[in-house]
């Protein structure tokens, strides 16, 4: 047996090191805890920025008085536990308005109306309120719904409570630059707010509350936020969505920006009635009773992104067919009001065009009214000549397959130009309408005019009798619309 | 000599390891006692800033109603008197020949809010009243200060 062996000794190696480690990492806690807490180095910079700040005695007095604590802000009618005062300690003291963040002095004219007691601070700039460093207060990386949002994007919670239109001076000219940008760029096209808008896209109404675990975030670099995910979306929509009908807006980066900033802000919370602003009782009041419908605004806003002046047919990239030419003086002068009412109002279905009417696009038959008489503007209804007779439906089908079906698709149906096999066109369209457009063709558009080209009055009967036969009209009980004896004389025609 | 330097390290080994074993469990337990008593609570904290002090006048004496209190200024200074019945906690209102009454099992007490009837049990407490560090009256709805007690800014 060597002499300096003990039985014990590794044991008691094993132990003392073992403790040791312990200590040194409880330690080491304790002081990442109680001492170096980024809080805290921050609170101690304040406190002496206070005393170099101190102008007399009772200053002085007040600022040795300050604490070094963890301070909050709760509103209990907000759900809103803020703990960003904790580093953000001269927020409402004005002598701090030249330090750098995050002593700084917040806006005082905003924290004059918006008292920080009563709003809380992620109200306004979402983030963690609870987190007590900034990188947690952010909440950017970890699973946190509604991160801080940047400076330049913080008025989207402005119209939370505000109407922005009505905020003095600008103060969220962005998101109102926003508003607009929406409907000049005739977004309601396809998007819903508040049941008002086509059905091509999604409804828009909660938009701003969505997280960004409801995107589609696999072809998105960068910061994974949902703004980002926005702007690159306006930027380039089907580069995150592949597949997307989402056509590329052609926007600046400013007008992403604002756009982005308008998404954001569409965020339906239930607030209590106290933190209504009398702009937005206001604004919600004046959607209760709309003025007068303006024609031109409501194309611009619903039709124009798809139909563009709707002088000239228009070829879709993304909806590989022609867009009819609504606004067309050869179009207009064949089609009578109610007719064009029938089309907004129904839609086509099978195609793009969606419906338009009160349980469809939202829109209210006044509105309907005012568009159809921004369509027709100074352009009269000529009374047709009477269409032929109906002829053979077989001969028909003949000439359609070697005249027609190549841009209106076989069966009048999949192809590029308007789709003849559709039931509110079978209702909307009466047959003098059809045969004066297969003679005369349809100018501004691709159609071309086949009485020309040598179809006799014979041959356009066989081909009314064939496009006839490609589908039922739509019938269904309306208040709006046609007079009754006009649906008599459709009704007689096709018999 | 050799064989007893060989045990007083020994020893010392043994010293060192159970010492130090002892010093890491009394670290922990140090650590686990501090976690029942969290350094703040999440609840609403009865602490209001009442904006600049020279708002209230000599003579003022308002009832605040979120506060729950009433604010007095006279020439020896501040002084805030709870408006939360001491009975069963009702808000009392402040009446206008001066001291308070209880509406509910009508309490009365003087204007310094000692009970003068009723079923109260106590007087109507005094709150704290400072000056934040902008400078800004600040009440503490949840201290508690001897009454007669007056803050001067």
């Amino acid at each position: 047996m060597h002499p300096n062996s003990d039985p014990a000794r590794l044991s008691k190696w094993a132990l003392l090191v073992s403790s040791v480690l312990s200590i040194v990492f409880l330690a080491a806690a304790a002081i990442r805890e109680n001492v170096a807490a980024e809080w805290k180095g921050v609170q101690r910079e304040y406190k002496t920025i206070l005393l170099a700040k101190s102008a007399d005695a009772v200053a002085r007095r007040r600022a040795e008085a300050f604490s070094i604590e963890i301070r909050q802000v709760t509103v209990p009618a907000l759900k809103v536990v803020d703990r960003c005062v904790s580093c953000h300690n001269g927020i409402e003291d004005g002598r701090m308005a030249d330090q750098s963040q995050p002593h700084r002095t917040h806006s005082q004219e905003l924290l004059k109306w918006h008292p920080v007691a009563k709003f809380g601070c992620t109200t306004c700039h979402q983030g963690q309120g609870l987190a007590l460093t900034f990188n947690d207060a952010k909440g950017e990386e970890a699973f946190w719904d509604y991160p801080l949002l940047p400076a330049a994007l913080t008025e989207a919670t402005c119209a939370t409570c505000h109407d922005p239109r009505a905020l003095s001076r600008g103060s969220a000219a962005k998101l109102v630059r926003g508003m607009e940008l929406f409907d000049v760029k005739g977004c309601a096209s396809c998007h819903k707010i508040e049941g008002k808008g086509g059905s091509l896209g999604p409804a828009l109404d909660n938009v701003g509350l969505k997280t960004k675990h409801q995107f589609m975030r696999a072809h998105l670099s960068g910061s994974q936020t949902t703004w980002n995910w926005h702007s690159e979306h306006l930027r380039d929509p089907g580069g995150l969505v592949p597949g997307t009908k989402m056509p590329s807006v052609g926007l600046t980066a400013a007008e992403r920006e604002a756009l982005t900033v308008y998404i954001l802000s569409l965020r339906k919370r239930d607030l209590p009635e106290a933190y209504l602003a009398n702009d937005k009782i206001e604004e919600k009041y004046a959607k209760l009773h709309p003025a007068a419908p303006k024609g031109e605004a409501l194309y611009a806003k619903y039709c124009s992104h798809c139909h563009d002046t709707g002088l000239y047919a228009r070829w879709s990239k993304n909806f590989k067919r022609f867009i009819p030419a609504i606004r067309n003086q050869a179009f207009l002068r064949l089609e009578d009001d109610e007719c064009l009412a029938e089309n907004i109002l129904e839609g086509r279905p099978g195609t793009e065009m969606p419906g338009w009417g009160p349980k469809a696009g939202g829109l209210r038959e006044a509105e309907i009214q005012a568009i159809v008489e921004y369509l027709r503007g100074e352009t009269k209804f000529t009374a047709l000549p009477p269409a032929p007779a109906r002829g053979s439906a077989e001969r028909g089908h003949r000439l359609f397959t070697m005249n027609c079906a190549g841009c209106h698709g076989v069966g009048g149906k999949n192809g590029f130009a308007p789709a003849l096999a559709n039931a509110v066109f079978q209702k909307a369209a009466t047959d003098a309408f059809i045969a004066e457009t297969i003679r005369n063709g349809r100018g501004n558009t691709p159609m071309p005019s086949f009485g020309r080209a040598g179809l006799g009055q014979q041959e356009i009967g066989d081909l009314l009798a064939y496009i006839r036969s490609l589908a039922q009209p739509v019938r269904q009980a309306r208040s709006y619309g046609r007079a009754p004896e006009r649906d008599q004389v459709a009704g007689s025609e096709e018999r | 000599m050799h064989e007893h330097r060989r045990g007083s390290r020994r020893s010392f080994l043994s010293w060192a390891a159970i010492s130090s074993f002892c010093a890491a469990i009394g670290t922990a337990l140090a650590g686990i006692i501090r976690l029942p008593k969290p350094a703040v609570l999440p609840g609403p904290q009865r602490i209001y800033k009442l904006g600049d002090p020279e708002q209230f006048a000599v003579g003022t004496r308002v009832k605040l109603e979120t506060e729950q209190c009433c604010l007095f200024r006279d020439e020896q200074g501040f002084h805030a008197i709870s408006t939360i019945c001491t009975h069963l906690g009702c808000i009392i209102a402040v009446q206008e020949q001066g001291g308070f009454a209880c509406p509910c099992h009508g309490s009365r007490f003087s204007e310094s809010g000692e009970v003068v009837g009723g079923p109260a049990p106590t007087g109507l407490p005094w709150l704290e009243i400072s000056l934040s560090v902008e400078g800004q009256l600040q009440l503490n709805a949840e201290a508690e200060v001897p009454r007669g007690t007056k803050f001067r800014a």
